[in-house]
């Protein structure tokens, strides 16, 4: 089984917290704390690939929000496989920050996969016209999200994780 | 405790750091792990060091370094250089683990790599912790201020741009309502005159045209209420089935039977504001019908095709007499009207408006002809196929 770093990136309070412990430990979100520094978390998945037969263990990288584009150019970054860029749906002014770290990720880690992952669903629907045009024109991998209720979370991390199984198949 | 001897440097030579930072471990302040050129672990020592295993890689043990390996080796190469990923921790249920400093060396005389693990001093994690908090409220405010900014800036603009279309459009209706309320007054007194003269026949025909004239300020009226609902609301889009639209239109178009109005292309269903779209369609196939020269057996073709990117291209063709190039910027304008051959009065809503309410939802009008060298007429619409509320 392989092991691949990921990053959890998004502008403070879209919810990387909340969606990688929902996913890794299904636990429902409490009161918002700031993540400072970096937290890593370990999962394995399985049935993944082309044949279905790949296994990983991401190690997931909930970073600090307030690194913004410098996450980049920092130790945290080096080495990352991927990454899920979340925004948060109630929010315009982060899915407009997501839409600049996903051109930023795409400069500084040309080649590797990252998805869009737009949470907080349960307050506000699924709807494209929440998307600023660059999100909703980029031909990454959208997925909506609530780490309140669960929806979608490990479709995210899966997806995320199966296309980096396929890029090393 | 190790004596420190000085290098000739003046610094502490070091193997006896080495033995100073082991000498730390031994009392749970640090931990350290020795690696080899492959980076696995060959010893370990202290309390943070519990899940490291010797003889493995050591980013299997400590995932934080997993990816920085090659910086790691790298450091052979360098002088008094580190690995330095400060204040991790792995996320757990209770949240509550150390925050770890994690710094890595080469040791040139021992040819291995020195990992040193640290607590990330409370100090520090509480210095940078309150810094960070007061950051993100700041950035929260700054977003939030930014955004509201941002909406007070779109209603202004939204608001100039309202007030200015009024106004235009005042003027036009003000200019063009003269004409039609100017034919009542001259249609009524000749009606007048003619009852006095017992030409009661007269008197109706003068009538008739005075009803003409109303109902013609009746459109106009209409027109300006359209107008004035032309705002971009969410609840305005709406699918409309453009083919329907336009048989419609052509069919009221048609009604006299003067010319022949064809319709031709792919007419799409589209997400749009059905109103604007109505009254820009409406008013290109009433134009070509009122300005065409002859009164009849006149031939008006509509098309629509798919224009470039997400937009329909509407055509409206006539075979009328053309309209001069040093008028095609003109006629856009409000107040501009050609000196009509066939006697027809200005447009109540203008092709100003009709320019104007199309390039407000992202679309364009353009016109080709050159009486000089051919008949006709031909308006060229892009519009847009999907409207966002």
């Amino acid at each position: 089984m392989i092991t691949r770093k990921i990053l959890l990136l998004g502008e403070i309070g879209v919810g990387k917290t909340s969606l990688v412990r929902r996913f890794v430990l299904d636990e429902l979100p409490t009161d918002y704390q700031a993540t400072m520094g970096v937290d890593l978390y370990r999962y394995e998945l399985k049935g993944l690939g082309p044949a279905k037969d790949r296994a990983i263990e991401l190690v997931i990288w909930d970073t600090d929000g307030s690194y913004g584009h410098s996450i980049f150019s920092h130790v945290y970054a080096k080495g990352a496989s991927g990454a899920l860029i979340v925004g948060d749906v109630t929010r315009p002014t982060t899915l407009e920050h997501m839409a600049a770290l996903a051109e930023a990720f795409t400069d500084a880690m040309p080649s590797r996969h990252f998805s869009l992952v737009l949470n907080k669903v349960d307050l506000t629907p699924p709807d494209d016209k929440l998307l600023p045009e660059p999100i909703r024109r980029s031909r990454q991998p959208k997925v909506w999200t609530s780490a309140m209720t669960a929806e979608n979370v490990n479709v995210a991390f899966r997806e995320t994780a199966d296309a980096i199984v396929r890029r090393e198949c | 405790m190790p004596s420190f001897v000085a290098s000739a440097e003046g610094e502490p030579a070091p193997d006896q750091l080495a033995a100073a930072v082991r000498f730390l471990a031994m009392r749970g302040v640090c931990s350290m792990a020795w690696l080899d050129d492959e980076l696995r672990t060959k010893a370990c020592f202290g309390p943070l060091a519990t899940g490291i295993v010797p003889g493995l890689p050591i980013a299997r043990s400590v995932v934080a370094l997993l990816g920085l390996e090659d910086e790691i080796k790298a450091l052979r190469n360098t002088q008094n250089g580190v690995v330095a990923v400060p204040g991790v921790r792995m996320g757990s249920p209770s949240g509550d683990d150390d925050r770890l400093d994690l710094n890595v060396f080469w040791m040139p005389p021992e040819q291995h790599y020195l990992l040193l693990i640290s607590r990330t001093s409370p100090d520090e994690d509480a210095r940078q912790g309150e810094f960070l908090a007061e950051s993100r409220l700041r950035r929260m405010a700054e977003a939030e201020v930014a955004a509201q900014a941002e909406i007070i800036r779109r209603t202004n603009r939204e608001l100039a741009a309202a007030n200015q279309d009024l106004e235009e459009f005042a003027q036009v209706i003000s200019h063009d309502l003269r004409a039609p309320l100017r034919g009542v007054r001259y249609a009524v007194s000749d009606a007048q005159a003619a009852l006095v003269s017992s030409a009661a026949v007269t008197a109706s025909e003068h009538l008739t045209q005075a009803l003409a004239h109303t109902r013609r300020m009746s459109a106009m009226l209409t027109g300006l209420l359209d107008y004035a609902r032309l705002e971009r609301k969410a609840d305005a889009v709406s699918l409309v089935d453009t083919r329907t639209l336009v048989d419609e239109i052509v069919a009221a178009s048609r009604e006299g039977g003067r010319h022949e109005i064809s319709v031709e292309g792919v007419w799409p269903t589209i997400a749009t504001l059905a109103q604007p779209f109505d009254i820009v369609l409406r008013n290109i196939v009433d134009n070509a019908v009122k300005h065409h020269d002859r009164e009849a057996g006149g031939h008006i073709v509509v098309r629509c095709v798919a224009g470039a990117g997400r937009e329909l291209e509407i055509t409206v063709a006539d075979d009328g007499p053309g309209i001069d190039p040093a008028w095609h910027e003109a006629i856009f304008e409000p107040f501009k009207q050609i000196a009509e051959t066939n006697g027809t009065a200005g447009a109540g809503i203008g092709l100003a408006l009709v320019k104007k309410t199309i390039e407000r939802f992202g679309g364009g009008i353009a016109v080709k002809s050159d009486p000089a060298k051919e008949r006709g007429t031909t308006f060229v619409v892009r519009w847009p196929a999907e409207i966002e509320p």
